[in-house]
């Protein structure tokens, strides 16, 4: 085991160059201009001289060939330098350290969300098989991975002011100040943002309950005279979660990509919405501190999750 | 009390009373503006569509965010917020000011209570470094967008500090009718000495220091910025509110629930992402709730050539596209009638502006049976072809994605195909195409301008005098005596013969070459308030009315 984790971590090291190489290469690629969009400002029509402009970008360092940037950025990197915002000119690790834990704080309310509806709905529709309950549980499901999760968040806030006249406080509460407001501004952004992922392990649920529900072990364990409840929860639930557990390490990747979006819709002052406005901002080191960040943290969990997998299915060995 | 109006005033200073004090002081009149008396107390959360500044120093910041930190400063004068009067000023710092019978030297007065946040006094010195500040030209960072329409009224190191607390102001142009106006913006405002000589980092929030209502509360980056009550405040009484917190809110439908649910109050400027149309039917689904001020007037669109490139730099063809467009069909798309208008530079339902049916007769703006006129047609492509294009000609528009210039251009394109002159949309970001107009690195786009204030010399100046903004993106210099009647204009007190002046100008634009910018209509911009908001009314220009020291909430 310890060899593989080894292995797998040496595998990081491409993984998030190649990361680090598409993230720069493609923010050169689309149009704009950092040192331009600080001097044009929101509306364009600063006062600014061709001067003035190559000053900028002379300070900025998006004058130099690109090699030069990328070594420059990487180096930085390697001594956990994430450099200075090229748009407010502040420390990119100051803000990630303030909206880190934000975007975080979201992710896992969503999937805690998504695991707590869905496990039991996907146990619902397989134990109950062609009901009505598993029809209505289907159909949840079904919508659940149709519907993008941008448009459930359109949809909740919609619903929330058309039936309640209400819309989660603005600005952010910490959970530890003021948990009640956090809890009204995280619950709906993080039901939009899991629901896909709810109704996606829903349906793994079920059809991995379905399979093992069929499985010589768990008649066996019927057979012996055993309560329904203690083969479906002891017998049957563990083994058919294992997948679950697989699926969880890809959904927590697409969760985090989801909240740039979720973010935006609700104002959520995390990381995703620092994203999108790094992308309006030209702001390169901040769009290349984040995906750097979210390529790290999916390839953390996955390895966590692999090795979780390992321990929960003996029969799984890595090497 | 009844409170003269600028107009008034302006009439009274230049009729022979200049040399009296022209007393104007900031004293509220809510009592004779609203139903109920004004209250004290509460938080006002505003709905920001911008991103904050990346500093704070109000006259070089590369945003027009100053609306989310007015409050911590003053200016002489501003925009009464009390008043319906769009036109109505009144003094801030200022407790009276006069011209010179010359007309050549403002004095003002100012009030001795004024003191900055640190307990210093607010004093003349301050208002001569203001003043050299708002129109250096060698800022940097450069200085704000808005700041250059004062560059016409005043040269700078030439205000003087007569004693500790008055100040005079000599103009460029003697009596400059439109100074005031001008110096009324929210962008004219009064800075410490101290502080911006200081050594203090100004980039830094909790460092900012100025004389206003309110003093810098929370801020956090691109979600919002809180002002608190200035306690300490040198007007008694002021201000009303106890705060407010302007949140930047980009999703319109998410702003839209903001409004509905009362999360917000207010918009912190008349420009929002909404349009004239979508503000009118919020105010429609939700007129319990929340209403409309609109500054009418506030910005006119127009198809912007470059005048140093081929086929523009030929005023015969810049003429034959003033004529061929079909500004109905773009009003009837775009306009909302009652709010927008169809109307050529110098607007209509103003003092200056031509009326209705003036306008309904022009060359390129007349009709003939509920369709373009023929005539305008005909003489265009005649224009073309003295131009050497009888079969029209082939160019490229630059489209900078926002607001409605994708949509525009489609119909812009359909027009002038009617003459022959076939174009290609080139589609740019908005900053990427504001580097071409820099650059001169393109040939024609459809474009807007929001007047700094709602006068003739602002509403010329930028478009066509040769330092005015737009007109140096489209390298554009009007004739000598074009140019020499535009001053004359800005220095004549007399609004009788003002308007001979400008009627001359506007002719030249509407009948012989329309310089880089062929204007096709006027529209206004929305201020969305909650009903419980009181106090303030939109101002007399899309720039002024942030300070909200009187505003107050009827909760």
């Amino acid at each position: 085991m310890q060899a593989y984790i080894a292995k797998r971590c040496l595998l990081f090291i491409p993984t998030v160059l190649m990361a680090t190489l598409l993230a720069f290469l493609l923010l050169r690629i689309i149009p704009g201009d950092p040192a331009l969009v600080k001097l044009a400002g929101e509306t364009g029509d600063s006062n600014f001289t061709q001067e003035e402009l190559h000053h900028l970008r002379v300070k900025l360092g998006t004058d130099k060939p690109l090699y030069v940037q990328y070594g420059k950025w990487m180096w930085g990197l390697l001594r956990l330098d994430f450099g200075q915002s090229m748009y407010f000119e502040e420390p990119v690790a100051a803000d990630l350290a303030s909206k880190l834990p934000i975007t975080l704080e979201l992710t896992v309310l969503a999937m805690l969300i998504a695991t707590v509806i869905a496990v039991p709905l996907g146990l619902l529709s397989a134990i109950k098989q062609d009901t009505p309950a598993d029809y209505i549980a289907r159909i949840i499901s079904i919508t659940g991975v149709a519907l993008p999760n941008f448009w459930v968040g359109i949809l909740i806030v919609y619903f929330l002011v058309l039936l309640f006249a209400w819309m989660p406080p603005l600005g952010y509460a910490n959970l530890w100040d003021d948990p009640l407001t956090n809890l009204q501004q995280f619950i709906f952004p993080a039901l939009a943002l899991g629901f896909f992922e709810m109704a996606f392990t829903a349906r793994v649920t079920r059809s991995s309950m379905l399979e093992v529900y069929r499985e010589d072990y768990t008649r066996t364990a019927r057979g012996k005279g055993l309560a329904e409840r203690v083969v479906i929860v002891r017998h049957a639930l563990k083994n058919a979660l294992l997948p679950v557990v697989t699926v969880s390490g890809f959904q927590f990747g697409r969760l985090l990509a989801g909240t740039v979006v979720i973010e935006n819709i609700f104002m959520m002052p995390g990381m995703g919405r620092l994203l999108v406005d790094s992308v309006f901002h030209r702001d390169y080191t901040e769009v290349q501190a984040i995906v750097v960040v979210i390529t790290a943290s999916v390839l953390v969990l996955n390895l966590l999750l692999d090795v979780v997998y390992g321990w929960l299915n003996p029969r799984i060995r890595y090497s | 009390m009844t409170n003269p109006t600028r107009r008034s005033l302006l009439r009274a200073s230049l009729g022979g009373a200049a040399a009296g004090a022209l007393v104007r002081p900031y004293t509220s009149n809510a009592e004779a503006t609203s139903a109920s008396a004004p209250k004290h107390g509460g938080i006002i959360n505003m709905h920001s569509y911008s991103f904050p500044p990346p500093n704070w120093h109000p006259h070089v910041t590369n945003t027009v965010q100053v609306m989310s930190y007015s409050g911590i400063y003053n200016q002489l004068i501003e925009f009464n917020p009390e008043t319906a009067d769009p036109s109505d000023l009144r003094g801030d710092l200022a407790t009276s000011w006069e011209l010179s019978k010359d007309g050549e030297v403002y004095t003002f007065h100012l009030d001795p209570r004024a003191k900055w946040h640190d307990g210093k006094s607010v004093t003349a010195e301050d208002v001569v470094y203001s003043m050299d500040s708002m129109v250096d030209k060698e800022a940097k960072p450069p200085r704000v967008v808005t700041l250059p329409a004062l560059d016409p009224y005043y040269e700078k190191g030439t205000a003087r500090a007569v004693d500790a607390h008055s100040v005079e102001i000599p103009l460029k142009i003697p009596f400059a009718p439109d100074f005031l106006p001008t110096l009324a913006l929210d962008f004219c405002k009064i800075i410490a000495k101290h502080w911006g000589e200081s050594d203090i980092d100004h980039e830094k929030w909790e460092s900012v220091i100025g004389s206003g209502p309110f003093k810098p509360g929370k801020f956090v980056k691109d979600v919002s910025i809180e002002l608190v009550k200035n306690k300490d405040y040198w007007k008694p009484d002021l201000p009303r509110i106890d705060g407010m917190v302007h949140y930047t809110i980009k999703d319109k439908g998410t702003a839209i629930a903001a409004y509905k649910t009362g999360r917000v109050l207010m918009t912190n400027w008349p420009v929002t992402n909404f349009s004239n149309k979508e503000a009118r039917q919020l105010e429609e689904e939700a007129k319990d709730t929340l209403h409309v001020d609109y500054v009418k007037n506030a910005v006119f669109f127009f198809f912007f050539m470059n005048t140093s490139k081929v086929p523009f730099d030929n005023p015969k063809v810049r003429q034959a596209v003033n004529l061929a467009l079909d500004r109905q069909a773009l009003f009837n798309t775009f306009g909302v009638p009652g709010l927008d208008t169809l109307a050529p530079p110098l607007g209509t339902g103003m003092w200056f502006g031509r009326s209705a049916e003036e306008i309904a007769k022009l060359p390129g703006w007349r009709q003939l049976n509920g369709a373009k006129h023929p005539d305008d047609i005909a003489k265009a492509k005649a224009l073309l072809a003295e131009a050497g294009h009888p079969n029209g000609f082939a160019a490229e528009m630059m489209v900078r994605q926002v607001v409605e210039f994708p949509d525009q251009a489609v119909i812009y394109k359909e027009q002038l195909k009617k003459i022959g002159i076939e174009l290609t949309l080139k589609l740019e970001e908005s900053a990427t195409g504001f580097q071409r107009y820099l650059k001169g690195d393109w040939v024609c786009a459809p474009q807007a301008s929001a007047h700094f204030a709602i006068q003739p010399d602002a509403v010329l100046g930028r478009v066509w005098m040769p330092e005015g903004s737009w007109a140096r993106y489209a390298r554009y210099s009007p004739p000598q005596w074009w140019q020499e009647a535009y001053t004359q204009q800005a220095g004549e007190h007399d609004q009788e013969k003002r308007l001979d002046i400008l009627r001359k100008l506007e002719d030249y634009l509407i009948l012989e070459d329309p310089g880089g910018s062929a204007v096709t209509y006027w529209t206004a911009r929305s201020w969305v308030m909650n009903n419980k908001i009181k106090g303030i009314h939109a101002a007399g220009s899309v720039w002024g009315g942030f300070k909200h020291e009187t505003t107050w909430y009827d909760g």
